[in-house]
């Protein structure tokens, strides 16, 4: 190992302690990390009971022999089933059924007859505020990134920097950031993707199954293994990008050869902010978790004792600003902190490569 | 020559308060022109057109015309109504790329912590909260109530004008256009075969 990663803990321990700027983008960043979408679930179940032809499955029972009698007796039981409708479930048994069927069936009315051009405009309206949502998060979160690469860059040199100096450090390098980042993520996800799709193959060409499969499979693993280092090229490109001014593809490819070049370093580092990142959830598990049961041990006390009510309320409300705010300051934290350590690895790398240059050039 | 007079939380939340009842006022006014010609035919087509509204006209126009009044009047209508406006510190007007960074992308900053940064600017010598740092601005108090009125009554004009006549025009599209398979569509589906219908 190359790099001192006790020495790099330790200075973005640092680094995130003396600056607080610095957590305003680290806030940003983590509040732009995630995008969620709508998860729709299915109850497309068919739950309708079979009414007819009951007494089928009763004819030919193994180990109990039937009488004539009782088969006519079955089979009669069959003539009348046949005779109830097929909707007797939702005209006899089920009034509610019944309804909600019928509004269903207006609903469905009701959207036929809604002109086609509207699902247009819908759909063009609905695109436009998309794109232009996911722009503006693209570019906020390049903005805090670059800031906070600044920032931490500046504060490592012993440089007292504020917000608009970090911001305005920081934008000239938000087009290349996004470049990179879509760059990446398509390097990264095309692979796994294809891999994929040779093993859905797989399944479909019975002679080659477990030849395609296992192409898949091997294909697959390399994939996720370049998936990493594309990554952390990326991460070590993002710090080259911003610190060093160079224009996106060099500084993926810069970024790219010092992760190949270091890889158990990048790893040590990987594992280390993985470390952390589980450490902080268990404590917030931890402190979440007691909360939740002492308010809704108030919230049932305060509904014995009425008057209890509004400062259980305030209290809760209180608390729950309090915990809002403490995790946002804590993983705004600890974001800085990880971007300080990949800022820092990259320095030290970079030194190690001079260093090593060097040298090779004076032997 | 410094005797700027910076705006106050008061005076800062009051704006905000205004600009948010305009867009709601004509929100709730679309709505109502949108419900008062519904029936069990046109409703979900009407509910839709609600949706397009607040998409299109609501979100995104509104972003353009309030960047627009910050960058050429220095506020956006709650601001010139309540007597105040936005500059960079040097006292120049923003520019439309500025007004835009620090109304859409800077303010993002000051919500980060539950709204910390609007609350910054009780501590600071200038009044400005994050965003104002971020982009250099201060927010200074101005008497431009009658700009302010006048820009509003303007506003609320161009934009019920807009409104109806997008409603309007949509609805007299679809109209012109689908009489013919409106009436199919709508007497194709005959509910006496529907036995759910029928039993009912």
């Amino acid at each position: 190992m190359k790099s001192n990663l006790g020495q790099i803990v330790k200075e973005s321990y640092s680094i995130t302690i003396k600056n607080k700027w610095l957590w305003v983008f680290g806030a940003l960043l983590i509040a732009g990390a995630g995008f969620n979408f709508f998860s729709f679930s299915d109850s497309s179940g068919d739950s309708k009971k079979e009414y007819k032809n009951i007494s089928n499955s009763v004819y030919d029972v193994p180990g109990f022999p039937m009488s004539e009698d009782d088969k006519s007796r079955l089979q009669n039981l069959d003539a009348f089933f046949s005779e109830v409708p097929e909707n007797f479930e939702e005209t006899v048994l089920d009034e509610k059924k019944l309804k909600s069927n019928q509004m269903l069936v207006q609903s469905l009315l009701a959207f036929t007859n809604v002109p086609k051009q509207y699902w247009w405009f819908l759909v063009l309206a609905f695109s436009t505020f998309t794109f232009l949502m996911v722009v503006l998060g693209l570019y906020i979160k390049s903005w805090a990134s670059c800031a906070l690469i600044k920032g931490i860059d500046a504060v490592s040199q012993g440089a007292n920097i504020g917000l608009k100096e970090m911001s305005s450090l920081g934008r000239p390098y938000i087009l290349e950031l996004i470049k990179l980042n879509i760059f990446s993520t398509l390097l990264a996800v095309v692979p796994i993707g294809v891999s994929f799709i040779l093993i859905i193959i797989s399944f479909e060409v019975p002679g080659l199954t477990i030849l395609l499969g296992l192409i898949g499979l091997v294909l697959f693993l390399a994939s996720f293994v370049f998936m990493l280092l594309v990554f952390a090229g990326a991460v070590l490109g993002k710090v080259a990008l911003t610190i060093n001014g160079k224009k996106w593809k060099e500084a993926f490819i810069d970024g790219f050869n010092l992760a190949k070049a270091y890889i158990i370093d990048v790893i040590a580092l990987g594992v280390v902010n993985c470390c952390f990142t589980v450490v902080l959830t268990c404590l917030s598990v931890i402190i979440i978790v007691p909360l939740l049961i002492v308010l809704v041990i108030g919230l049932f006390g305060a509904a014995l004792i009425p008057p209890l009510i509004f400062v259980i309320a305030i209290l809760g409300l209180l608390v729950f600003v309090a915990v809002v705010l403490l995790f946002t300051a804590a993983g705004a934290a600890f974001a800085v902190f990880k971007q300080s350590t990949w800022v820092l690895l990259y320095k030290q790398l970079i030194n190690v490569r001079v260093n090593t240059e060097e040298n090779a050039n004076g032997k | 020559m410094e005797n700027k007079i910076y705006a106050s939380f008061f005076s800062r939340l009051i704006a905000f308060i205004i600009d948010f009842l305009v867009l709601f006022i004509i929100g709730a006014l679309v709505c109502l022109y949108l419900l008062s010609f519904s029936n069990s035919d046109n409703f979900v087509g009407n509910i839709i057109l609600f949706i397009i509204y607040l998409l299109s006209v609501h979100i995104i126009l509104a972003m353009v015309v309030n960047t627009y009044l910050i960058s050429t009047f220095g506020g956006t209508i709650g601001k010139l109504i309540s007597g105040i406006k936005v500059e960079n510190e040097d006292g120049t007007n923003l520019t439309f790329k500025q007004a835009f960074f620090r109304e859409y992308i800077a303010k993002m900053a000051s919500s980060a912590f539950l709204g910390l940064g609007y609350f910054w600017l009780l501590k600071t010598p200038k009044k400005q909260t994050w965003h104002d740092m971020i982009c250099s601005t201060v927010v200074v108090k101005k008497k431009s109530l009658i700009l302010g009125l006048v820009t509003l009554l303007l506003f609320l004009v161009i934009k019920l004008y807009l409104c109806v006549h997008i409603a309007t025009s949509l609805i007299g599209l679809s109209k012109s256009m689908n009489t013919s398979t409106f009436n199919e569509t709508k007497y194709n589906i005959d509910i006496s075969d529907n036995p759910i219908i029928t039993t009912y």
